[in-house]
């Protein structure tokens, strides 16, 4: 085969300068290495969390704001509260226009078994859900399900445990149908988690979006019946005073603390859901709510993610950077092959006097290209490798395991070496294949 | 500069490769430019001080083991005299929320009770009448609260009426004598406040934030069933104030403490992204570096071996080897600059681009000038081994056909 012999030509060329070669090869690899580092980061940080319904889950929003003014102005334009009062999660609970429905919000209370003596309690972050939130966001179970929806209503004092405090505190047992303590409230376990880490975490907004999901998720009616509610922790904002810092006068108050998901049963029927959005608010207009125009908006998690930043701008730019650099890598190579290649002028006018086309030529140069191209690629998959330990202590702050290849980028590694490679060496090759013979054989 | 012509004429006749390098110069110098500006940006962010003693402060939160209010206010009233009493607690005081922390409170602020007054939120902490010399502020103007003006205040229950303000926030409303804030009335969250003192500076919990220096300081003793301490050791005595204190508060039965932590763990905290994002940025930049110098140094060294016979005719000629050596550095120093100038232009373009859809400011011409400068001493450093080649070619190779 003629093209395994112009492999074998590429390889001894190369052999024969050792040191550009090398250049060459290195300056492609670091360049894919780069390339692939700062991708695997900004993918993994920005990854859909649930591809397979991201375009049906919908984060609420009303325009609930003070009537004299926004909420927020970015750009010229109103942003409306990323959150809802109590009033309006429970009538849009009660509606359950959506497939499933949930409200979502964080709470920070001393969590023992009760075996363990109070000392031994530890304070721990509490997803306060209702029960739609485990199909929802396709949560596995280990042992037991979601509490059902009459316990849900009532707020019953239930629990269930992600895996690890599971391990810790029954050492991975069946625990359901036994009993935790969360403060001096007795819950019963009704289900435990299986490892469950959706990354990043959109259901909380953007400061919790990269860390591990809090341990354990009690009723969200659970946490209103016992006054659970953690306000020098949570995100809550108010337009107006409140009288007092009773409970039942915040649950009354216009303030917004509750983050409210629903799942469709399809995404076309997002504007039937808008519609009926809208009517909620033109309604509570009528008793004198909602005095500002109504922006009430829903967001898929695609859209959540860039509205609420949790993807965020610095990765974009370490992205571009990557690639302007791999671009000057590439630059940097093709610079080095126009030099090998017009060393080789003799070499070609040899082999042009003998009888070889222009397009053998451009096919022998095309080889040591692609040769180039691939040793690049898969040192550079080494080298991201390498980087991507390097990253991960770099990132430390971010749940381990979260930096990590795939298949389909380390192939796409190997890929865009070896084509960025060839694009960046078609010039040089057709340069080479220019090369007259009479010319060169003459200074022979 | 007699070299100059034939340098010229020699690139101008190969273009290709001076070209090339040409290219990959503006597409470094335009990434490095870019990059340290982000550094520097971000930078300043890590080191702007916060207007505490950080050094000597450390926070924690701990419980209340009541939900009666006279009750959870005597309870947090005796913690923070037995912490007081260590001998190595300066002070404490309790706290709504700390500077660079994870979670804060703001509050629409304004010269008068009505909306159009409220024009701008401003950072909202509470404190109580030891919260002044715990946190270590310097208060420049006024007096800070007595131990009788401040108000205990039970899950978020607000009353007070009077208020210690920033610099920055006098100078938000009186440009011109910021001093003259002190006795006015300003609104916060609608309710009207007498300001008794203004203090140099305390910064919001919000780097980065458009109101970041413009805060005030209630006197409210914020007390909930998880309270926040703030606690300031004795010089040099930190690592046993933390001790001391956990020791004293955990003598409680059912105590918890959570998130004790010293200034230096909190900024690590706060900083984490941005720590990362520059340490990424650090290496893209020594990457470019040692890439750029690999690039001249390859090119410059197979130009030499390309050019041996010419060499060795010049020197034939009479030329010496400085002149070699000159003209091969002078060769480089042509071809690096031409490729400054073109990623000036290129790195103005994309820092349009950058400024656009990143909202970052645009890049201050300085750092044009230093990063051309780091280029251009980078090309001649990668040009000096094979340009040294090049001197040591001998004359009598002219004499020889090949």
């Amino acid at each position: 085969m003629l093209i395994g012999y112009y492999f074998k030509l590429a390889w001894i060329s190369l052999k024969k300068t050792p040191l550009l070669s090398a250049l060459m090869i290195g300056t492609i690899a670091m360049g894919i290495a780069a390339t692939m580092i700062t991708s695997t980061v900004s993918i993994m940080m920005a990854k859909d969390p649930l591809p397979e319904k991201s375009e049906r889950t919908f984060s609420v929003r009303l325009s609930s704001w003070s009537p004299d003014k926004a909420y927020q102005i970015s750009r010229g334009e109103e942003v409306i509260p990323p959150m809802l009062t109590y009033m309006d999660t429970m009538n849009l609970l009660e509606e359950a226009k959506g497939q499933r429905q949930t409200a979502v919000v964080m709470y920070k209370n001393m969590v023992r078994s009760e075996s363990q003596t109070d000392k031994e309690a530890k304070m721990l972050r509490v997803n306060s859900v209702n029960n739609d939130f485990f199909d929802m966001f396709n949560v596995p179970f280990l042992y037991g399900s979601p509490w059902s929806d009459l316990e849900d209503k009532e707020g019953a004092a239930l629990v269930v445990l992600d895996k690890q405090t599971n391990d810790r505190l029954f050492s991975g047992a069946n625990s359901v149908g036994q009993h935790i303590l969360i403060g001096k409230h007795l819950a019963r376990i009704v289900g435990v988690l299986d490892s469950w880490s959706p990354l990043p975490q959109v259901f909380h907004g953007r400061q919790h979006a990269h860390s591990l999901p809090f341990p354990i998720f009690t009723p969200f009616q659970f946490q209103i019946n016992n006054n659970l509610l953690s306000k020098g922790e949570m995100s809550w904002q108010c337009w107006a005073p409140l009288d007092d810092s009773s409970l039942e006068t915040f649950l009354a108050s216009e303030c917004v603390w509750i983050r409210y998901w629903v799942e469709l049963s399809s995404a076309a029927q997002r504007s039937d859901y808008m519609d009926h959005i809208n009517a909620y608010v033109e309604q509570q207009k009528g008793s004198g709510r909602f005095a500002r125009e109504n922006l009430s908006k829903v967001f898929n998690i695609k859209e959540s993610l860039k509205e609420d930043k949790i993807v965020e701008e610095d990765d974009f730019i370490a992205v571009w950077l990557a690639f302007a650099f791999l671009v000057a890598c590439l630059l940097n190579c093709m610079g080095l092959m126009l030099i090998k290649f017009y060393g080789k002028g003799a070499e070609v006018g040899l082999r042009r006097a003998v009888g070889a086309s222009k397009q053998h030529i451009a096919i022998q140069f095309g080889c040591e290209t692609v040769l180039i191209g691939t040793i690049g690629g898969f040192l550079g998959l080494a080298l991201a490798q390498l980087g991507l330990r390097l990253t991960a202590d770099i990132f430390a702050h971010l749940p381990e395991g979260l930096m990590q290849m795939t298949l389909p980028l380390v192939i796409m590694t190997v890929v865009l070496a070896v084509v960025s490679s060839t694009v960046f060496g078609l010039w040089p090759i057709y340069r080479a294949a220019q090369i007259q013979p009479s010319a060169q054989l003459k200074s022979l | 500069m007699k070299d100059l012509k034939p340098i010229l004429s020699t690139i101008w006749r190969s273009k290709s490769a001076p070209l090339l390098l040409i290219l990959q110069i503006a597409v470094t110098f335009t990434i490095l430019v870019n990059a340290v500006y982000l550094i520097i940006q971000k930078e300043a962010l890590l080191i702007e001080p916060s207007g505490l003693d950080e050094e000597v402060i450390f926070t924690l939160h701990t419980n209340v083991q009541s939900s009666e209010a006279e009750e959870m206010i005597a309870l947090v009233k005796q913690d923070l005299r037995d912490v007081r009493a260590l001998p190595s607690v300066e002070n404490v005081t309790v706290m709504n929320s700390f500077p660079l922390s994870d979670w804060g409170s703001y509050a629409p602020t304004g010269l008068g009770p009505s909306e159009e007054d409220m024009n701008i939120y401003t950072g909202y902490f509470t404190g109580d009448e030891h919260a002044i010399a715990t946190m270590g502020l310097e208060l420049i103007a006024g007096e800070g609260p007595s131990e009788g003006e401040v108000q205990d205040s039970i899950d978020f229950s607000a009353d007070a009426t009077q208020t210690v303000v920033s610099k920055g926030f006098a100078e938000l409303y009186y440009p011109d004598d910021w001093r003259a804030i002190l006795g006015t009335t300003v609104y916060l969250n609608y309710e009207p406040f007498i300001v008794k003192g203004v203090v140099k500076d305390l910064k919001s919990v919000w780097p980065g934030w458009y109101s970041h220096a413009n805060t005030v300081l209630v006197p409210l003793r914020h007390i909930s069933s998880n309270y926040k301490m703030l606690i300031r050791s004795r010089p040099g005595e930190l690592e046993q104030a933390k001790q001391q204190v956990a020791k004293a508060l955990m003598k409680t039965p059912g105590r918890h403490l959570d998130k004790m932590m010293d200034y230096q763990q909190i900024r690590a905290d706060k900083f984490k992204s941005e720590t990362a994002a520059i340490k990424t940025l650090y290496w893209v930049i020594v990457g470019l570096v040692l890439l750029t110098l690999l690039g001249i140094f390859g090119q410059a060294r197979f130009t030499v071996v390309k050019r041996r016979k010419q060499i060795g005719t010049r020197r034939a000629l009479g030329a010496s080897r400085t002149d070699i050596l000159r003209y091969c550095m002078a060769e480089n120093a042509i071809v690096t600059s031409v490729g400054i100038v073109v990623g000036v232009i290129c790195a103005l373009l994309a820092n349009v681009q950058l400024v656009n859809h990143f909202d970052m400011a645009p890049v201050p011409v300085v750092y044009l000038f230093q990063v051309a400068g780091v280029i251009l001493i980078v090309g001649q450093l990668a040009v000096c081994q094979p340009a040294w080649m090049a001197a040591r070619v001998s004359p009598a190779l002219a004499t020889r056909s090949v």
